[in-house]
This record gives C-alpha cells, structure tokens and sequence, in this order.
C-alpha cells in the first residue's frame, strides 16, 4: 500500500473549474431558459416583440450583464455536455478536443461581451 | 414430498469458459424444474448438483451479505441469491453470464483484483490523528509530535455523525456497480464507483483525521472527476448504497477542496 504520507503521489486534476462553469451554466439555463422560451412562444405566436422591449433593457448595464451571464454559462455547460457526451461515444478528442470545445465557449462569451459592450 | 403442482421449468442459458479445454466463452442450456421460492444461486446449485459438476460459481451466504454471487442476469448485474426464478418465468429463460467489465476466469467467476486494489487504494480505515501529527511533523521538522495522544481518548460518535454516512458503510464489495459502470469499461484506471463511495465514506466519518489524504485521493482525474454521472451504479446496486449520489457529493467537496489549493493550501 502506498505511503499515507505522501501526498505528492495524487496530482490533483484542473477539472474543478470546467465542473464549476458546467454547472453555473446549468443553473443558468433552468432559471432563464423557461422565460426565454415562453418569450420566444410569445412573439412567435404575435408577431410582436416590442412588449418586451428587449432592446432597451439590453442597452442598461444590468441588461447587458444578464444577457452575458446567460451566453457565458450556457456555452461553457453546452460544450463541456458535447465534450463529455464525446468521450462516452468511444470517441476520445483529447487535450486538442478540450481546447477545441472550451476555446468554442471562449469565443461565444467574448463576442457576446462584445457586441454587449458596443451596445451600451 | 412429490408436489408436481408446483413444479415448473425453465431454461439457464449459462456462458461457461473453461480454460483447459474451451478456446472462448460460449453459451450452453440447461433446463432445471423450479418453484415459487427459488433464487437463481438455487438454479444454478441445482444445475451443479444434477447436471453439471463442473459448473463454477461463487457463493456463500445465500442471504445478500457476502457480496459473492454477482453475475449477469439477462445482461444487468444482481446477485444471483437476491434474484428470483419466478421474475423471469414468463419467458422461460433466462441468460446468466459473468460479471461485464472483469476478466473471466472460470464460468461465472470473474477476477476481481483490480476492484479490490482499488478499495485498498483509497485507505478504507480510520486515520489517526496520531498519523497525521507525524505527518505535519514530517513537513515542519520543529513541530513536536505527540505520541499515543488519541489512544488515551475514545473515539466518539454521536447518532447524527454516523447517519452522515451510514448508507455508504453498506456496500458488499459485490462488483454489481463496476459491472454497470460505462466509465469504467472505457478507462480502467478510473478508481470506481464503489471506491469512491468507500472514500467518501471515511471523509464523513469524524473520528477520521486524514482529511488531507482523502482530498488528494478524491482530487485527481481518475477519481471523481472520471465519473460522467451516468448513475446506472446506483440502479444496480443490490444494497441501495446509492454510489452516485456519494460520487456527486465528493465532486461537490472536490470543487471547494480545489479552491482551497488554488489559494495555496494544500
């Protein structure tokens, strides 16, 4: 058996954050995705947007923040999800397939921040 | 007594591999007469002691205790003495094959080495408070340890600390769960279901002192984070240890461990 003392033997993974992001994103999605949901029925079934006001509430600080929080945590939960559900098809990407997939996340939650900040 | 108004067959349709003379695995059928009571461990000691001597199995307590019996029957893992003839007597047939995910052996007997190196990994006993102080004595040279100064104390558990984790100190070591295991078919250096639950087990416990152990052996790739949450261990353990659950809350802990090395403590 190994020695009990030695703790240097574990090497303690970097999974935590990806974990934590997967789920803070799927928080996100059960608390604004019904909403989301039920706006997009609303309109569909209206053809009228302007109740909302989407745009206006995009434009104040706290709109813009939401509305990142939403990309942000979705994206990270959908791509660690894809990531995963990868690895269970026998297909294995990798340490190239995780930067492909997180770097996806990445990419979404900046251009939103983007196109959030421009609009502010 | 003859009551044949009880009497009822049904077919085993056992893989068997015998070594010394089989070049595969390969099923053979074997019709047995059963009744209301039957388990299938009793099946498959019928079909030994009528019909074929040479089949191997394992067995012991007949009474979901000793862990032993799991095979495969009709392709989910279950102990043999925990399930009933009379669960499969529509069909007429049922399949018994040895536990997926371990090298066959014999029969019905599988090797269960690297499971049990695996529970053996994760220190399945109480650490001391007095390792730990030779531990801390060990990193900083100055600091005195004091010998024997747990043995002089009992260890005491209140009825609240032990529910805390009582329902992950029922797992038989059965195999059931690492036989459902989808992450364990794919990586075997992944430590397991019912490692991991043992490991949890003992962070729950209070009278254990090797917190630091127990972090660093949950933290790594191969140990809770390995685990997909796919959950059937759970659906096939016999005794509803539920090491899915115990494998979510190790995550959970894993996750507030990290932050706390992140900042530097270890």
């Amino acid at each position: 058996m190994n020695n009990i003392r030695d703790l240097s033997q574990y090497k303690r993974s970097n999974e935590p954050i990806f974990w934590g992001l997967f789920g803070f994103g799927g928080m996100v999605i059960a608390f604004a995705f019904p909403a989301l949901v039920g706006m997009m029925i609303y309109v569909g079934l209206t053809g009228d947007a302007s109740s909302f006001q989407i745009s206006n509430v995009l434009h104040t600080w706290w709109g813009a923040a939401a509305a990142f929080l939403i990309v942000f945590g979705t994206s990270f939960h959908c791509m660690h999800r894809i990531f995963f559900s990868l690895h269970d098809l026998k297909f294995h990407p990798g340490k190239a397939g995780k930067a492909i997939c997180y770097g996806i996340a990445t990419i979404l939650s900046v251009a939103a921040a983007c196109g959030l900040a421009m609009g502010l | 007594m003859n009551d044949n108004r009880d009497e009822k067959k049904i077919v085993f349709k056992i893989l068997r591999y015998r070594p010394e003379t089989d070049d595969a695995p390969h099923f053979v059928e074997y019709e047995i007469a059963w009744r209301h009571e039957m388990s299938v461990l009793d099946g498959l000691n019928a079909i030994r002691d009528s019909q074929a001597p040479d089949l191997s199995y394992r067995s012991s307590c007949r009474m979901a205790v000793c862990g032993s019996c799991a095979v495969m029957i009709d392709g989910v893992a279950r102990l043999a003495c925990k399930t009933f003839i009379r669960d499969f007597a529509k069909r007429g047939i049922v399949a018994i094959e040895p536990l997926e995910n371990f090298p066959i052996e014999r029969d019905l007997v599988v090797d269960i080495e690297d499971m049990i190196a695996k529970l053996e990994s994760v220190h399945p006993f109480i650490v001391l408070q007095d390792a730990c102080k030779a531990e801390h004595a060990q990193a900083a040279p100055n600091a005195q340890a004091a010998p024997n100064a747990q043995a002089a104390k009992p260890n005491v558990q209140t009825p609240q600390q032990l529910e805390k984790y009582r329902q992950f100190a029922q797992c038989i070591h059965c195999g059931c769960c690492y036989a459902a295991c989808p992450q364990y078919k794919l990586n075997r250096t992944f430590l397991g279901p019912a490692a991991l639950t043992l490991l949890w087990r003992y962070r729950q416990d209070n009278r254990d002192a090797g917190v630091r152990l127990r972090s660093a052996i949950m933290g790594q790739d191969s140990a809770v984070w390995s685990c997909t949450s796919v959950g059937y261990c759970t659906e096939v353990c016999p005794k509803l240890v539920d090491p899915a659950a115990a494998i979510q809350l190790s995550k959970e802990q894993s996750a507030f461990d990290y932050i706390g090395f992140a900042l530097g403590r270890k």
